[in-house]
């Protein structure tokens, strides 16, 4: 499968993502995942987009974050919640 | 079972002159301990934690009663509520160890996310990667069982089955009993809290600590100053026995110093202190300045663990200047339930003798013990479907 220019722009994000899931932290994971599903939607990839928001989503939660919310705006906006 | 003769249960559910206690197998078969642990402590208010155990808004913490997993919350609004700990994804235990939640408990196998009042809020990827909906996913109706609960006296108690009436109503005599200190506002003091393991069933401990026969045989450092005959005994047919002290005294600091007394008793508990065991297994204790309570979590059908907290006025439970009086009262207490263990340890070992018939009880001085056992043999009785006895 092609590995679009975006995906390689992302392997730097999957690394910090591996290292935030190691120490199970959740609000690095939460900033990641959002980070991740800006970068998609700038690559107008919404599949991926909202697969990163839904991950930023549960991380924003389980940390008690205010991000939440938007969160949810952005997957509504999509139709994926 | 089939029937009261065949069981043994016909015996036990007589006056207590005429009766004898529940037999061998109620002690040694984990049959019965199985069937016990639905009729007995899953269908009525059993105790197990205690509210301290969640302190703050957002604590959640497991439990297991007889192996069922549950969840203690410690709600934002303040109130504790007991959930089965449970996923209804695909059945994962939800929480393995004591945390502070700040807005939902995570599954940690596919994240479906719950509040602290139990609600599905969200199922990530369910429809799909990135599609957190599916129309046959309803979230309203896949939230936490909620287990029914109630909180007294510092204790957490659960009606598994959810067929027991309401606590109110299964408290009430005791709660008149001990009106004085149902509205008082206790404190506990987590660091002295301790725990006991025993190897006995759950059902010894309650028997033992409900009379005071034992008193000068088994805790001779009592017969100064609370004598056998000072003490008298306490029974409600159907939900707690004890025994009470009319010469209770208060324990001193090397200074002559006393923990202070609970606002607004009566004169009565200048000098009495009342030892209730709540059915099945809470073990009660309140004294003018201190209360205590004994959770009896049934591990097997030879082992127990006896968890106990002891309870005071807030300054008492938390300033540093009465540490030391704490850590006294706490090791008077361990003292004297650590000498109760060679006895139900031995009365469960005594079991294993098949010539044992029960027992015979002293109709004086054993009858708060056969309250129990007829309590006992009632609730089994029930659930088998065959009519009780007298008594």
């Amino acid at each position: 499968m092609k590995t679009t220019l975006w995906q390689q722009e992302h392997k730097e994000l999957e690394a910090q993502l591996l290292r935030a899931h190691k120490l199970s932290e959740s609000s690095l994971l939460a900033n990641l995942y959002t980070r991740s599903a800006d970068l998609a939607e700038q690559n107008n990839d919404v599949d991926a987009a909202c697969f990163y928001l839904t991950q930023a989503l549960i991380y924003a939660l389980e940390a008690g974050l205010a991000d939440d919310e938007m969160l949810v705006k952005r997957l509504s906006l999509y139709g994926r919640i | 079972m089939s029937s009261l003769e065949s069981n043994g249960l016909s015996a036990v559910l007589c006056d207590v002159q005429h009766a004898r206690g529940l037999p061998n197998s109620h002690y040694i078969s984990d049959s019965v301990f199985e069937e016990e642990k639905r009729s007995v402590l899953f269908d009525s208010w059993a105790g197990i934690a205690f509210d301290s155990d969640v302190p703050s808004a957002g604590d959640v913490k497991p439990v297991k009663l007889l192996g069922m997993p549950l969840i203690v919350v410690r709600d934002h609004d303040g109130s504790i509520n007991v959930y089965q700990n449970t996923c209804r994804h695909r059945g994962m235990m939800l929480v393995q160890e004591p945390v502070n939640v700040r807005k939902v408990v995570r599954c940690p196998y596919h994240s479906w996310c719950y509040d602290l009042k139990g609600e599905l809020q969200v199922t990530p990827h369910v429809g799909g990667p990135g599609c957190n909906s599916h129309e046959s996913i309803d979230r309203e109706n896949l939230g936490l069982h909620k287990i029914a609960c109630a909180v007294w006296l510092g204790v957490v108690f659960v009606n598994v089955s959810g067929t027991a009436e309401p606590f109110e109503e299964y408290t009430a005599d005791l709660r008149a009993r001990w009106g004085e200190f149902d509205a008082l506002n206790l404190h506990g003091d987590p660091d002295t809290s301790f725990e006991l393991t025993v190897n006995t069933n759950w059902k010894l401990a309650v028997e033992n600590y409900c009379e005071s026969y034992h008193l000068p045989w088994i805790h001779p450092g009592l017969n100064s100053y609370s004598r056998l005959e000072d003490h008298y005994n306490i029974e409600q047919r159907g939900s707690y026995s004890g025994q009470g002290t009319a010469v209770y005294q208060q324990l001193k600091s090397s200074k002559g110093e006393t923990f202070a007394d609970f606002a607004g008793l009566s004169q009565k508990w200048n000098t009495a202190a009342e030892y209730i065991a709540l059915y099945p297994n809470v073990l009660l204790g309140v004294h003018r300045d201190h209360t205590f309570a004994i959770l009896l979590e049934p591990i097997a059908t030879n082992q127990t663990i006896e968890r106990v907290a002891l309870f005071y006025t807030k300054e008492c439970a938390t300033d540093l200047a009465y540490q030391s009086l704490r850590e006294k009262n706490a090791a008077l207490w361990k003292g004297v339930f650590e000498e109760d263990i060679f006895v139900v340890e031995g009365m469960q070992s005594g079991r294993q003798g098949q010539f044992f018939d029960g027992g015979k009880f002293s109709p004086v001085m054993d009858s708060p013990t056969h309250n129990f056992h007829h309590w006992v043999a009632k609730k089994l009785s029930r659930s088998s479907g065959v009519a009780g006895g007298s008594g």
